[in-house]
């Protein structure tokens, strides 16, 4: 089965889609995906339209448990160290891949050449 | 060095560049309009025609999708022909006014083909200095005012090897063994061997001119060719569509299933049989290396195929098939992080 394209369009001029963007951005520089950024946060918003649009009391608590995610995703995002990239890693580069990757380097260009 | 980091490929079919924050991508085409054309666009959109339309350093342009649509016009030029300041300079500046919203002072970090590696000098020329951009009611400067390089399948390499921060492994699998990057673009198909402890093969590292186009324009004829009466109005199959008939023989469309399996192996085995021709000679075959890794986005529109060609028992993705073709201006960010972290850039 084929995967489904969802488009969206976000204006900055709107608060609101303006600090999706800023959310957006925010992920990805942080080496996620769209893909996986939307899943992620279609994800916590709950399963279907049938259970957002019943603002039943569960949904209604699923909604504030993500108002405090975004909220707290907010405040991480204004310290500098949450600017950094999260990535898996799994190990030290070693010594010779060092060298090797270093070998690879090319002298730059620069205006003043 | 200025703190803004642009990776850019300017691909001989599609131009991808990243920042720290943003990726674009978009079709590899241009042209020079006159300013009577340009201003008549300019009004119709009520001065918002879209990042195609933009003059840089005054001369007025169509870029990408916008541009690729008037194919009898078009300016496309491959391999190093492409490092001209009207032609590479003019593409960079339209990726610059795609990924900054603000002017400033840049250094770009560029890929090219292993074989272009001589021609680097002129890719720098073809960068460096001030690109003055009016796109979509806006002015914006940017200066470049420094340059370096990288080989594309090298920039797949480090997509899959690196992680983020450029100076830890995501993987170590591929680390301790030999491995063959093989870079499947749109009119070329590279490839760069490792030795085992990710020593870089210059000597087995090629380009040959062939590419996923070829494989495009020859599936689209034949499909055409026998069902014309079903695509009467298409001008094109979307990308997706072509993923899906190139890998598995199937392609929907208008609500039906078509069965192109025969079209769609004979137009992907003249290009698979290049590619396994060349390696065998100038490689030495596949039995040697440990992985072959694929990125660039004709790897991911031949995915099936070409590991049905390699026969390999190990054959990786440098990203997620639909990213395939952003794989190496990924790596080469995860690169240049590696070279800040090392003080060689």
């Amino acid at each position: 089965m084929a995967s489904e394209i969802i488009a969206v369009r976000l204006h900055p001029d709107n608060d609101n889609e303006r600090r999706a963007l800023e959310v957006l951005a925010s992920w990805e520089q942080a080496g996620y995906s769209r893909r996986q950024i939307v899943t992620a946060a279609l994800l916590a918003l709950g399963a279907g339209p049938q259970r957002t649009t019943q603002f039943d009391a569960t949904a209604l608590q699923q909604l504030e448990e993500l108002r405090e995610l975004i909220r707290g995703l907010y405040e991480r995002l204004a310290e500098p160290s949450a600017r950094e990239p999260i990535s898996r890693t799994v190990g030290e580069l070693t010594p010779t891949f060092v060298e090797s990757v270093k070998r690879a380097a090319r002298p730059p260009m620069t205006l003043s050449d | 060095m200025a703190n803004n980091v642009i990776v850019f490929d300017c691909g001989n079919s599609i131009a991808k560049a990243k920042t720290a924050g943003r990726e674009v991508a978009f079709v590899s085409a241009l042209r020079e309009l006159t300013e009577a054309d340009y201003m008549r666009v300019v009004e119709r959109a009520q001065g918002r025609p879209g990042p195609d339309y933009l003059r840089v350093n005054g001369k007025p342009y169509v870029v990408g999708e916008s541009a690729a649509r008037h194919a009898a016009r078009l300016t496309r030029r491959t391999g190093a022909a492409r490092y001209e300041p009207d032609y590479y300079g003019v593409l960079l500046a339209a990726a610059l006014s795609r990924v900054y919203r603000q002017s400033g002072e840049v250094a770009l970090f560029a890929s090219h083909a292993p074989r272009d590696l001589e021609y680097r000098r002129d890719l720098g020329r073809a960068a460096l200095g001030t690109w003055h951009v009016e796109v979509d009611g806006q002015e914006r400067s940017w200066r470049v005012s420094y340059v370096n390089t990288f080989e594309e399948p090298l920039g797949g390499l480090m997509n899959i090897v690196l992680a983020e921060d450029g100076q830890h492994y995501q993987r170590t699998d591929i680390n301790g063994a030999s491995a063959l990057v093989i870079d499947i673009g749109g009119y070329t198909t590279d490839w760069l061997a490792v030795k085992p402890g990710g020593e870089l093969d210059y000597e087995r590292a090629d380009s040959i001119s062939a590419g996923i186009t070829d494989v495009i324009r020859d599936f689209e004829r034949s499909f055409r060719a026998n069902n014309r009466e079903a695509l009467k109005g298409t001008e094109a199959l979307t990308p997706e569509q072509l993923r899906e008939a190139l890998n598995t023989g199937r392609l929907r469309g208008g609500g039906r299933v078509y069965h192109c399996e025969n079209e769609a192996t004979e137009a992907a085995n003249i290009l698979l049989n290049r590619i396994a021709d060349s390696l065998q000679s100038l490689v030495g075959g596949l039995f040697q290396f440990n992985a072959i890794i694929l990125t660039g986005g004709g790897s991911a529109m031949l995915e099936q195929p070409i590991r049905r060609m390699l026969g390999h028992g190990n054959v990786l993705l440098a990203d997620e098939p639909q990213d395939l073709h952003l794989a190496n201006v990924r790596g080469g960010m995860k690169l240049w992080r590696l070279y800040e972290h090392l003080g060689v850039v």
